[in-house]
């Protein structure tokens, strides 16, 4: 099944639309565009009260939590797609050893490679933010929190989540707490791996390392994707943030409804495109519906 | 029966709200667990803005957009336990939003994140912000400098 937006059930739904309307009709009934008004019409000079200046310095720190959660998130996020990169690298690798039939030469230059796709991916499970932290290490983020003992890859970090208050009473985890195995599983996919190549064993290489690589990917990729969406949700924090401490600060009313009015604006030019593309959604319908119950 | 109750917000002032306008994401949005409730609030009249607001944190509201406004063929795979946990089918109502980022002073700049759009069974209220593995759709997706080129491209 796929998801749609609305409008899209609305070009051929009747049932939908009845749900829409009275979905709308609730919006309406909570909707603040008369909040918004007043706090445009409200003067500068009553809004900076006391009370607004506490705000101020709450948003502030905020602000200072959010850079902090940005600067872990988005360097595990970096770290995670270049996770998925040496995988498909070590896919690559894993299809070479498993579909022609190798020399020992030949073998031993893809193990080699294999090899160093560990060193790398261990510098990437000791992956530092802006102050040096390890990110992946839990609590104890101030030693390395990986190494290679015998062949494995070792954590020494701990489970702890790391979370940082965004708002009042309300805190997100920053770091990647419980990643620590999905680091160790694909240093022994590797290590497998990097076997399987020396003793050109086709059979295992296809029929284990090259199945193990797509679990590792898609963990990663689920990984990256969670970590990239909370990334975005405390960027758009981040974001209104700026705007309600300019506004605190500066004489300007009301920067927020500036960018959004402006956003608004450029999708109302947009918009002729978009009604072009309705018709033609339309039209191909059936099709459509298919694709949707797929 | 409407059951209202109220909730002080920073940025809307009292927002009252009956249970009936509450969605519910059980495991709250990604990153933020403990947000389980939410109204959606319309910015202003006409505009395509709305503020996912936390009926449990007044401090918190995120900004969000139906993102077939400006992607009118949005419609990623969604996985077959999304569909179970929140009792949708194929006739279910639902509505999709995903959250925007627009960076201040640069509204050109907007970007909707198409890989972590917020699913709800307008039925039942039931929500939830799905992972989208699918190159089409990027966590980061620029709306405007997407506008000539369509957006096929991640």
């Amino acid at each position: 099944m796929r998801i749609s937006t609305s409008y899209q059930f609305d070009t051929y739904s009747g049932n939908v639309r009845s749900a829409q309307e009275a979905y709308f009709k609730i919006q309406a009934q909570i909707s603040t565009g008369k909040k918004f008004q007043s706090s445009s019409e409200d003067p500068l000079g009553t809004r900076l009260t006391m009370q607004s200046r506490q705000l101020k310095a709450r948003f502030e720190q905020f602000d200072k939590n959010l850079r902090g959660a940005k600067d872990y998130l988005s360097n595990s996020e970096v770290s995670f797609s270049d996770v998925n990169d040496l995988l498909n690298q070590a896919n690559v690798l894993a299809i070479q050893g498993a579909s022609s039939s190798i020399d020992t030469n030949t073998a031993q230059s893809l193990a080699n490679q294999v090899n160093d796709l560990q060193t790398k991916l261990v510098q990437l499970a000791n992956s530092q933010g802006s102050q040096g932290q390890y990110i992946f290490a839990g609590h104890k983020n101030d030693a390395k929190p990986y190494e290679v003992n015998a062949g494995a890859l070792v954590y020494t970090g701990d489970a702890n989540s790391i979370r940082a208050e965004v708002r009042t009473g309300e805190y997100m985890e920053i770091n990647s707490a419980g990643v620590s195995t999905t680091f160790t599983d694909i240093y022994e996919t590797l290590e497998q791996l990097k076997a399987n190549l020396m003793s050109q064993d086709v059979i295992k290489l296809s029929d284990e390392s090259i199945a193990d690589i797509k679990v590792m990917r898609e963990q990663i990729t689920t990984l990256r994707a969670t970590v990239g969406s909370r990334l975005q949700s405390v960027e758009s924090l981040s974001n209104e943030n700026y705007r309600r401490i300019d506004e605190f600060t500066k004489d300007i009313s009301d920067y927020e409804e500036i960018d959004l009015a402006d956003a608004f604006v450029r999708y109302q030019q947009a918009e002729t495109a978009y009604t072009a593309a309705m018709q033609v959604a339309s039209q191909g319908m059936q099709l459509s519906l298919m694709d949707f119950l797929r | 029966m409407m059951t209202s109750n109220a909730i002080e917000t920073t940025r809307f002032g009292n927002v009252e709200f009956s249970i009936e306008d509450v969605v519910m994401l059980s495991e709250g949005l990604l990153g933020f667990p403990g947000l389980t409730r939410f109204v959606v609030l319309q910015h202003k009249e006409g505009s395509p803005f709305s503020w996912f607001q936390s009926v449990e944190s007044g401090d918190l509201a995120f900004l969000v957009i139906d993102p077939g406004h400006y992607v009118p063929d949005y419609a990623p795979e969604m996985p077959a336990e999304v569909a179970s946990e929140l009792e949708i089918d194929e006739e279910s109502p639902r509505l999709v939003y995903t959250i925007v980022t627009i960076p201040k002073g640069q509204p050109n700049e907007m970007t909707l994140n198409l890989a972590g759009p917020i699913l709800i069974n307008v039925a039942n209220r039931r929500a939830k912000q799905v992972v989208v593995e699918d190159s089409r759709y990027p966590i980061r997706y620029k709306v405007f400098s997407h506008e000539k080129q369509g957006h096929s491209a991640a």
